[in-house]
């Protein structure tokens, strides 16, 4: 187990650097220049601007020590400063990233939840009218983009009913109740589908189970059907209910990026778009950087639960 | 075959939803009732009436005619960039899978890369960085889904290679082409169909999550993501604005899956994980 452990964070991260890397140079192979694009293209700007900002960039030395001196730089949490209002990428992260990660982690409880219980009830009662209603339903789940689920859910019930916010932002310090009232659409607009996927997975990966052996042997060694249930074949059908919650987690982060938007959450995914739609080099590496490293860092997690859960693997 | 596609209930159904889209995208020009760019800045988010079957937008275009306009940019993305994927991952899985060792593990590696970035984030970044259009996107959804493809084709090479008719074959003196081409190719053929349909929603739903960001297809032209991101501003005033582009996004995107569902049925009972 140790070993799997070593290795597998060792390949987060190499992970990790390839994204480094990666992010440095598609900034540095795009065509034009990128202190140009910054200072916009609508009007004619003065050489003198473009070489102090170039030079402010690190962009008038020698590639590779470009590339060094970046590499060091991210060593040592340091992306930079942004460019149109010079404060430090770092202090945007740092800001904003504790409320991406609490909408991403909300929904993926939530989504977890409602998936698991209603993949295991359709399971159970499998050709009964429970089992068609969650698999029509969860088969309608998936291909609903979330930003269609979250505009339905803000014209119903902020526009019709005016029960909850249609979005924004209230500190968790200054008024809980606000702040989670706040949270309440955006998370089940994200996790919504997600439970679909979840349910989809549980119900078949449960009835792999139950159409074993072992499970009639189970109850005919006079186990209780609850203690079949959730003793043994959930125990066993868990394996790839974690694969399939670990691999939401790349959905959800495309999704936080589309509800924060919709909502008007400002969160890390809002400050990216912000910086792409500015060019803000430095601030798009950062959010980038930061995400993707996220997204590796929970895969590398659910690898090793995966592995904790499937001697097999390791 | 084909008679074993009708006879799946859901196989219909999936056709029957995408069936009216693909006409539609195909005589487009023919229906359209105004010119989908034409601004009309007296009628501003009107309802249906005679001259506009489905209402106006803000800026007092046809909905109905960038509705249907709107469905070729999206189709063209999402069967290119899956094209792109299929080509690219199945040769990249096929000379992974045959021939192994340091091909291997630098062409599946190569792959993984691009298993490193959250998939809409990486499309936010080359967007970012070099601008949108339809070919950017085709290039940067295709690259995107390379690896399921490479991923697929290569656990079906392993899986055929070391079977007896391989063998026999080239025992034969048959070549590595020939073998690749007549001997694996076909065998592995089914799985890569099922993700073909999955990997078109999938795309679908990236262009127009992308379009809705408004980093997509670039306006003025028309594209579903970009009118739902356009209408959200407008969900009071005119519901209508944005009820068409969703509805039609959804059952799309829903056709498609169902149709990937059935093909699951259909070409491999044995296969029962849905991812």
């Amino acid at each position: 187990m140790i070993r799997f452990l070593i290795k597998r964070i060792f390949l987060a991260l190499i992970q990790i650097f390839i994204v480094l890397s990666l992010v440095f140079l598609l900034l540095h192979i795009m065509p034009g220049d990128p202190a140009v694009l910054a200072l916009g293209t609508d009007r004619t700007v003065d050489p003198q601007v473009v070489e102090a900002l170039r030079h402010e960039l690190g962009l008038d030395k020698p590639i590779l020590e470009q590339y060094l001196i970046y590499i060091k730089n991210v060593a040592n949490l340091n992306f930079g400063n942004s460019i149109t209002d010079k404060v430090p990428v770092m202090s945007y992260i740092a800001e904003r990233i504790p409320r991406t990660i609490e909408l991403a982690f909300l929904s993926i409880i939530v989504a977890s939840i409602i998936g698991v219980v209603l993949g295991m009830v359709a399971a159970l009662e499998r050709k009964k009218a429970a089992d068609i209603i969650t698999t029509s339903l969860a088969a309608l789940g998936i291909s609903l983009p979330v930003f269609v689920l979250g505009t339905l859910f803000i014209y119903v019930f902020s526009f019709s009913l005016r029960l909850l916010p249609a979005g924004g932002f209230i500190a968790l310090s200054k008024n809980a109740g606000a702040h989670y009232a706040r949270l309440v659409l955006p998370v089940a607009t994200l996790a919504l589908p997600m439970a679909a996927s979840i349910a989809r997975m549980t119900r078949s990966s449960m009835l792999e189970v139950l159409n074993k052996e072992v499970v009639q042997t189970l109850y005919a060694k006079g186990l209780s059907r609850q203690k079949v249930v959730f003793g043994h074949v959930l125990r066993n059908a868990m394996i790839p209910i974690v694969t399939i919650i670990g691999l939401q987690f790349g959905n959800l982060i495309g999704g936080t990026v589309l509800i924060e938007y919709l909502f008007n959450l400002p969160g890390l995914c809002s400050v990216l778009l912000k910086a792409i739609s500015y060019r803000d080099y430095p601030l798009i590496q950062g959010c980038i950087f930061v995400m993707s490293s996220f997204y590796i860092l929970v895969n590398m997690f659910v690898d090793i639960l995966y592995g904790a859960l499937d001697p097999r693997v390791r | 075959m084909l008679k074993r596609c009708f006879r799946n209930r859901t196989f219909i159904i999936s056709i029957l939803m995408l069936l009216p889209f693909m006409l539609i995208a195909i005589l487009g020009p023919l229906i359209v009732t105004h010119d989908p760019l034409a601004i009309d800045s007296v009628n501003i988010l009107k309802p249906p009436s005679r001259t506009y079957i489905l209402g106006t937008d803000e800026f007092g275009r046809d909905i109905f005619s960038r509705l249907i306009l709107g469905i070729r940019p999206t189709l063209i993305v999402a069967l290119g960039s899956t094209g792109l994927a299929f080509f690219l991952g199945f040769i990249i899985g096929l000379l992974a899978g045959y021939y192994g060792g340091v091909v291997e593990q630098l062409l599946m590696r190569m792959v993984d890369i691009v298993l490193c970035f959250p998939p809409i984030l990486l499309a936010l970044m080359i967007v970012a960085f070099w601008g949108s259009g339809i070919v950017i996107l085709i290039f940067i959804i295709g690259i995107l889904y390379t690896p399921h493809f490479a991923r697929i084709t290569y656990s079906g090479v392993i899986q055929v290679k070391t079977l007896a008719y391989i063998e026999s074959e080239r025992s034969l003196g048959a070549s590595s082409f020939r073998i690749l081409k007549r001997g694996i190719s076909p065998n592995i053929m089914s799985p890569l169909i099922i993700q073909v349909s999955l990997t078109i929603a999938s795309a679908i739903l990236l262009e127009a999550g992308l379009s809705f960001l408004g980093v997509g297809i670039l306006p003025p032209a028309p594209s579903w993501g970009q009118m739902i991101g356009a209408a959200k501003g407008y969900v009071m005033l005119s519901p209508n604005y944005i009820f068409w582009p969703s509805l039609c996004l959804c059952l799309t995107i829903l056709g498609t899956n169902l149709l990937g569902d059935s093909l699951r049925d259909i070409l491999d009972p044995k296969l029962n994980n849905e991812t």
